[in-house]
């Protein structure tokens, strides 16, 4: 089980939270501007990082808000929780 | 050696001490037709047809750990055509037909067995998406049926009166099968190798080396290796490894759990579906029972899992079944699925020539002898049979997805 450190709430378990996909990868500002191949590569083309990433995640059983975190996908080990409020 | 009832006598007179690997050790080449990355059960079995079918034999396949040691020996063993999209259920009827001969064709015990499937329904709702399910894919020729309690409880006779969420019928599905997994590499290892395949273990591959034609060859941790025509066959690495040719997929990696419990008397010869909870549970040859359901909330490469699945997989079965609350938990594991957007797999020509890819999309064991089969063809003689044009790279630039939701791997 990994342990989240909710800023909110403190230390929880994953199972109260929402995977929400990478964090390093903002919406094109434009999409009409975009060349279908970029806009194909934005919506079917996930990071998938294989160790340490930024993600979002929503702690949608408990404080209901969206944090982001690092986690490394190797070893599912979670480091440096902020909230972010972007996301709302 | 051909493996024979009378090799076996032999054998057995002179005390067993002339059986041979099964294959050869190889050390790598300078350079080779065809080279397979992957060890598995996909890349074995892509390598022994480019060799029976295509006459092509100077082919390697490298491996970077052991032979058949990742999703080969980490998936739940069951070969079934329930899917609901023309693409998929063209594609998995003919690749659960393809099982049928594998073991002669390879002269290996893969210890086919027919098993049938069972799903258990707990809600109107159930069994109405079962109608839907059932009349889309009797047009496909697959052979399903909607089956009432008296003959599901003939066919899983301890099945229990779930309180909370009754059970109101069942869909009985007569073609599924289990296989023996590990079998399955090594048969294909063995005939590959006897057909002048070199298959090297411990051989990662670092690089992919092109040219303004196409693949020139891979650098691996035993040397550079020439090469114009390369299959990859990694589900769980397949973006870093294509990354290496240049080529971007639009995969995520996953993992998808099993857990076993410690082995006890045939108490069930059907594979079960609790429908309601995406959970399955056989019983092995062995005496255990593997058990599974929805692939993990999260990417991750970790092999590992989230307990929330064993969890939940455990609750659904003892919900209907719990007559098993006294099993005793053995282990769980997970395998590492490359998931594409349609859960549905690539078995494809790159931007790079020369260079293929077969990435099973989600859950590949089913497919193999087909999907190997057909990768062999398309590196062989670069044009996708009709079975695999739906499964191309292009399609997710054209739009033409097959947005597959049968499967367990789905998101």
């Amino acid at each position: 089980m990994i342990y989240i450190n909710c800023p909110h709430c403190g230390e929880r378990n994953e199972s109260e939270f929402v995977y929400g996909g990478n964090a390093d990868r903002p919406r094109p500002a434009d999409p009409d501007e975009l060349s279908d191949a970029a806009w194909c590569d934005y919506i079917y083309t996930v990071p998938n990082i294989k160790g340490w990433a930024r993600e979002f995640w929503w702690h949608v059983h408990g404080c209901n808000r969206w944090i982001t975190l690092l986690r490394d996908s190797r070893t599912d080990e979670v480091q440096a929780v902020t909230q972010e409020a972007d996301r709302g | 050696m051909k493996y024979s009832a009378l090799s076996l006598a032999l054998q057995g007179l002179r005390n067993h001490k002339d059986w041979r690997p099964a294959w050869r050790q190889a050390k790598p080449k300078k350079s080779y037709d065809a080279i397979i990355i992957g060890g598995g059960a996909h890349g074995l079995g892509a390598a022994f047809y480019l060799a029976q079918r295509h006459g092509i034999k100077r082919v390697a396949v490298l491996e970077k750990g052991w032979l058949g040691g990742g999703n080969t020996a980490r998936n739940t063993m069951t070969i079934r055509d329930n899917f609901l999209y023309l693409a998929n259920a063209r594609f998995h009827r003919a690749a659960v037909q393809a099982w049928d001969t594998l073991s002669t064709q390879l002269n290996f015990n893969i210890m086919l067995s027919k098993r049938g499937m069972t799903t258990v329904l707990m809600s109107d709702r159930d069994l109405s998406d079962a109608r839907r399910m059932i009349n889309t894919t009797a047009l496909f020729g697959a052979d399903h049926r909607i089956i009432g309690m008296d003959k599901l409880r003939e066919l899983l006779p301890l099945l229990a009166d779930s309180r909370r969420l009754p059970v109101v019928g069942g869909i009985h599905h007569p073609d599924v099968f289990l296989a023996r997994h590990d079998a399955v590499a090594w048969g294909y290892a063995r005939a590959a190798s006897r057909l002048g395949v070199d298959i090297i273990e411990n051989c990662e591959v670092t690089g992919i080396l092109t040219d303004a034609r196409g693949v020139t060859g891979v650098d691996t941790t035993q040397g550079r290796i020439e090469t114009r025509k390369i299959g990859m066959a990694v589900s769980g690495h397949s973006k870093h490894v294509a990354e290496m040719a240049g080529i971007t997929l639009p995969v995520e990696t996953v993992p998808l759990q099993a857990l076993v419990s410690t082995p006890v008397k045939p108490v069930l010869d059907n594979v079960v579906v609790i429908r309601g909870f995406n959970t399955y549970f056989m019983q092995t040859d062995k005496g255990e029972l593997v058990m599974g359901s929805a692939a993990d909330p999260y990417p991750s490469f970790s092999q590992r899992g989230t307990p929330r699945i064993p969890e939940a997989t455990i609750a659904a079965i003892l919900q209907v079944f719990p007559v098993f609350e006294r099993m005793k938990f053995m282990r769980q594991w997970a395998g590492v699925l490359d998931i594409t957007y349609d859960n549905s797999p690539i078995i494809s020509r790159t931007a790079v020539d020369g260079f293929y890819i077969d990435v099973a999309g989600s859950g590949g064991f089913k497919t193999t002898p087909l999907a190997a089969k057909m990768h062999a063809d398309l590196i062989a003689t670069d044009r996708p049979d009709a079975l695999i044009e739906p499964y191309s790279l292009e399609r997710f630039a054209s739009g033409r997805l097959i947005l597959e939701r049968a499967s367990y791997g789905n998101r």
